[in-house]
C-alpha cells in the first residue's frame, strides 16, 4: 500500500476505536512488557501517527484526528512510563475501566508525595515541626529531631512515617549515647 | 511553488537555510555572508535598512539604529524587564495602547512586532535571492523559555513580514535536528545555548528521525550582550581610574565601548591579552578630549565571565534533573550561540558535564538549519519520512484559584500534543458562575504569572460552596495551540474556549501593518 493511503486508514481506524482503546493497546504493547518496551513503543508510534507526519497530506480534519489519537498515545506513555502510576493504571484495568479519571491520577500523584518524607505531613501545623525534624535529620542532631518529631505527632498521631522516622532518630541517638559513654577520654565534673 | 525556509532570528543576528536535495543549506547574501545582525535603522529620510549597513550605523547614530529588538517582543511596558532593557539600548521605549512595549524612534512609534518583521523580510529577501525562487513558507526559531505571548509576536511579525510562518520551534530544539538529522543516533543529547540576549538548555532523547524533547529550561536574560556590558563596565571603571572621567551615563559611549568589548572579546578568543584603545569619548571639564587606553587579558576575562557562566549551570541543573537523568547519563553535547565559542565557555561546559562538548557543528548556523530540517518535513515535498519532533510545553499552565493561586493543569515539559483535566469546586455558597482565568507560568501566584485568557462559566445550579463540581480541560495540539474548556458535572454544561496567546496586537493591527498592504 502507498504509505500515504496507509497513513490514511490507519489513523481514520485508530480513531473510530479510540473510546475503546487502553494504554496498551494505544502504545500496541503487551500488559507485560518490560518498562523498556513502552518508550520504544511510543516513538514508534510517533513515527506512524505524529500529527506533524499526517498534516502533510494536507486534509485538515484529518491532521485534527490524529492529534486526538496522539493525545492518547502521549497519556498512555506518560502513565506507563511511571511505575507507580502503570501499577495503579493495571489496577483499575483489571477491575474494567481502560482510561486514567483524573482523581485516579491525582491520587497516584499523592502516593508518590506520601512516598517522599519531604512530603509527609498533611497539615500546616505538623508540617512545621516536622521540616525542622527532616533538617535535624540531615544535621545528624538525633536528639533535636526526636523533639521535633514527638511535636509533629501531637497534630498527627496516626502518621506512620512520622512515627518511623522518631524510631529511627531514637535508635541513632541511642547508638551515639553508647558510643559516648566509651569515651575514656571525656572528663566528668562529680 | 515556492520554497520552505528556516529563519533563526536571533536578538543579536539572524540566519536563513533550506533544504535542497535533502539537504539543508545555509544561504548567503551577494558577498558571501550568512550571518546578518538584527539591527533595524531608520535613515535620515532614507526609509528603513536592516542587517550590515544597518549594523554600520548603530556607531554614529545610536538613537535611530533599533538592536536586540527581540529583547523587548511580546512584553508588557510595565515589566522590570522592560525598565532593564530601557538602560541598556540607545533608542526609545514607549508604552503602546493595549500596555505593550514599543520602540520610539525619531519621534515615531513602532510595535516591536514591525522591526522584528523588517529583519524576517531581510531573510526572505537573501533567501529569495540566494535561491532564485520565491519563498512561500517559514519555520522561525524561538528561545526555549519563550511564552505564548513572545511566540504569538513572533509570528504576528511573520504575517507583516508577508510570511506564512508554519510553526515556532525551539531555538536548542532546531540545534538538535541539525545534529541529529539523518545520522541514526540513539542517545541523550543536550544543547547548551548561550547566544546574544538568552540561555537555554534542552535535554533530548534522539531514536533515529524521532526527535523527543524531555526538558527545557532558560535564563531570559543572560547572553552574550550581558558578557559585554561586563567588558564595558570594566572599562568604564579603568577609564575612571586613569582620568577621572565618569562615562557610566553617557550612550554614546557606552555604544562605542559596546563595540570596542565585543571586538577585543573575540581577539581574546584566539590571544592572550589585547590593548583596547578607544580615542575621544567624550570631553572632560577642561574641554579635552577623553581617550581609552586599556589592556585586557585572559584572567580580567575570565573574573568578569565567570560568574556568568555560573550561572548557567543552575539552570542545567534544573533541566537535566527535570529529565530525570545525572550529568553523566547524557552522552553528547552541543553548543550553540556565538558564545559557546570561547574557549573558556566550552572548557566550563566540558568541565559540568565531565566530557567534551561536540565541536564540528558551526554554532552560529546549526539553529537556522535546524528549522529548515522543521520546514522541510512540515511541507508536502517531504512526505511521512522527515524528521519527527516531540516537543514540550514550555512553561506551566494553570487556573487561578481562591486567594490569587494557580493551581497547575499542564506542569512545563509536558509533551505536546497532549491533554489534561481537573475538578475544581466552587468557593462559595450559592455561587452561581466561575471564571476561569488561565495562566502561564511557574510561580504559584497568580500575579506573578501571564495571563492568557479568560472565560465565564454562569447558570451553575444555586448549591453549598463545594457541591458543585466544574470540569477544566485543556488541550494543546502539535504546534501548541492551547483549548481550555469547562464543564459542570451534574448538568453537563459545557463553554470552550480557544486561547490564541495574545500578543499585544490586534488581528486588525497586524493586517494594518503588513508590508505587502503597503500601495494597495
Amino acid at each position: 500500500m502507498d504509505p500515504r493511503t496507509r497513513t490514511r486508514v490507519e489513523v481514520e481506524t485508530l480513531h473510530t476505536l479510540l473510546p475503546e482503546l487502553d494504554y496498551y493497546r494505544a502504545l500496541l504493547v503487551a500488559r507485560d512488557c518490560a518498562p523498556e518496551a513502552i518508550g520504544e513503543a511510543f516513538r514508534n508510534e510517533s513515527r506512524r501517527l505524529h500529527p506533524d507526519r499526517v498534516s502533510v497530506l494536507g486534509d485538515a480534519a484529518l491532521t485534527e484526528k490524529a492529534n486526538d489519537i496522539f493525545r492518547l498515545v502521549q497519556e498512555a506513555h506518560r502513565t506507563l512510563k511511571d511505575p507507580e502510576q502503570r501499577a495503579r493504571y493495571d489496577e483499575l484495568l483489571a477491575g474494567g475501566s481502560i482510561r486514567f479519571t483524573d482523581e485516579a491520577r491525582q491520587g497516584a500523584q499523592a502516593d508518590k508525595r506520601a512516598a517522599d518524607p519531604e512530603h509527609a505531613a498533611t497539615n500546616k501545623a505538623s508540617e512545621k515541626y516536622w521540616k525542622m525534624a527532616l533538617r535535624d535529620f540531615r544535621d545528624k542532631s538525633w536528639k533535636a529531631a526526636t523533639i521535633n518529631i514527638r511535636f509533629a505527632l501531637n497534630f498527627e498521631p496516626d502518621n506512620e512515617v512520622f512515627k518511623d522516622h522518631l524510631k529511627q532518630a531514637e535508635e541513632a541517638q541511642a547508638e551515639a549515647d553508647a558510643k559516648k559513654e566509651k569515651n575514656p577520654y571525656k572528663l566528668r565534673i562529680v | 511553488m515556492g520554497i520552505a525556509i528556516g529563519i533563526d532570528l536571533g536578538t543579536s543576528n539572524s540566519v536563513v537555510s533550506t533544504v535542497v536535495d535533502g539537504k539543508p543549506v545555509v544561504l548567503a547574501d551577494e558577498e558571501g555572508r550568512t550571518i546578518h545582525p538584527s539591527v533595524v535603522a531608520f535613515g535620515y529620510g532614507h526609509g528603513v535598512v536592516v542587517g550590515h549597513r544597518a549594523k554600520q550605523q548603530l556607531a554614529y547614530a545610536p538613537e535611530t539604529t533599533v538592536f536586540s529588538a527581540k529583547r523587548l517582543i511580546g512584553r508588557r511596558y510595565a515589566s522590570p524587564e522592560v525598565d532593564r532593557i530601557r538602560r541598556m539600548v540607545s533608542w526609545g521605549v514607549a508604552e503602546g495602547p493595549h500596555g505593550d512595549a514599543r520602540v520610539r524612534v525619531q519621534g515615531k512609534v513602532y510595535a516591536v512586532q514591525e522591526i522584528s518583521a523588517h529583519v524576517l523580510s531581510h531573510m526572505k529577501q537573501v533567501a529569495e535571492s540566494a535561491t532564485g525562487q520565491s519563498v512561500d513558507a517559514c519555520v522561525i526559531t524561538v528561545p526555549a523559555y519563550f511564552n505564548d505571548q513572545q511566540r504569538q509576536a513572533t509570528r504576528d511579525a511573520a504575517v507583516i513580514a508577508g510570511l506564512n510562518c508554519l510553526r515556532i520551534i525551539n531555538e536548542p530544539t532546531a540545534a538538535a535536528l541539525a545534529y541529529g538529522f539523518g545520522a541514526g543516533r540513539r542517545q541523550h543529547l543536550a544543547v547548551y545555548d548561550l547566544g546574544g540576549g538568552t540561555f537555554d538548555i534542552s535535554v533530548l532523547r534522539l531514536d533515529g528521525d524521532v526527535f523527543e524533547v524531555v526538558s527545557t529550561a532558560g535564563d531570559t536574560f543572560l547572553g552574550g550582550d550581558d558578557f559585554d556590558a561586563a567588558i564595558v563596565d570594566h572599562l568604564l571603571a579603568e577609564l575612571k581610574a586613569t582620568t577621572g572621567a565618569d562615562l557610566a551615563d553617557s550612550h554614546a559611549a557606552r555604544a562605542r565601548l559596546k563595540e570596542a568589548a565585543e571586538r577585543s572579546k573575540r581577539a581574546l578568543a584566539q590571544v592572550e591579552a589585547v590593548a583596547v584603545k578607544v580615542p575621544n569619548l567624550g570631553r572632560d571639564a577642561r574641554g579635552e578630549p577623553i581617550h581609552l587606553h586599556a589592556k585586557l587579558d585572559q584572567a580580567t576575562l575570565e573574573r568578569l565571565f565567570l560568574p556568568l557562566i555560573q550561572r548557567t549551570f543552575v539552570v542545567c541543573d534544573d533541566a537535566i534533573g527535570q529529565a530525570g537523568l545525572a550529568t553523566r547519563q547524557v552522552d553528547q553535547i552541543l553548543l550553540v550561540g556565538g558564545m559557546t565559542r570561547f574557549p573558556l565557555v566550552r572548557d566550563a561546559v566540558g568541565h559540568y558535564f565531565g566530557k567534551q562538548p561536540a565541536t564540528w557543528l558551526n554554532p552560529d548556523e546549526v539553529v537556522a538549519i535546524g528549522a529548515a530540517i522543521q520546514a522541510h518535513a512540515l511541507t508536502a515535498s517531504a512526505g511521512p519520512s522527515g524528521a519527527v519532533l516531540l516537543d514540550v510545553t514550555p512553561q506551566t499552565l494553570g487556573v487561578r484559584t481562591v486567594g490569587g493561586f494557580v493551581e497547575a493543569v499542564i506542569p512545563r515539559n509536558t509533551p505536546i500534543p497532549t491533554s489534561a483535566a481537573k475538578v475544581f469546586h466552587t468557593a462559595h455558597d450559592h455561587q452561581t458562575q466561575v471564571r476561569v482565568q488561565v495562566y502561564q507560568g511557574e510561580s504559584r501566584m497568580a500575579a506573578d504569572n501571564e495571563l492568557l485568557g479568560e472565560f465565564v462559566l454562569d447558570a451553575l445550579p444555586a448549591k453549598a460552596r463545594g457541591e458543585v463540581k466544574v470540569r477544566i480541560t485543556f488541550a494543546i495540539d502539535a504546534d501548541g495551540i492551547v483549548r481550555v474548556s469547562a464543564e459542570e458535572l451534574t448538568t453537563g454544561r459545557q463553554v470552550d474556549m480557544l486561547i490564541e496567546a495574545s500578543s499585544n496586537l490586534t488581528e486588525e493591527e497586524v493586517q494594518a501593518m503588513r508590508f505587502d498592504d503597503i500601495g494597495f
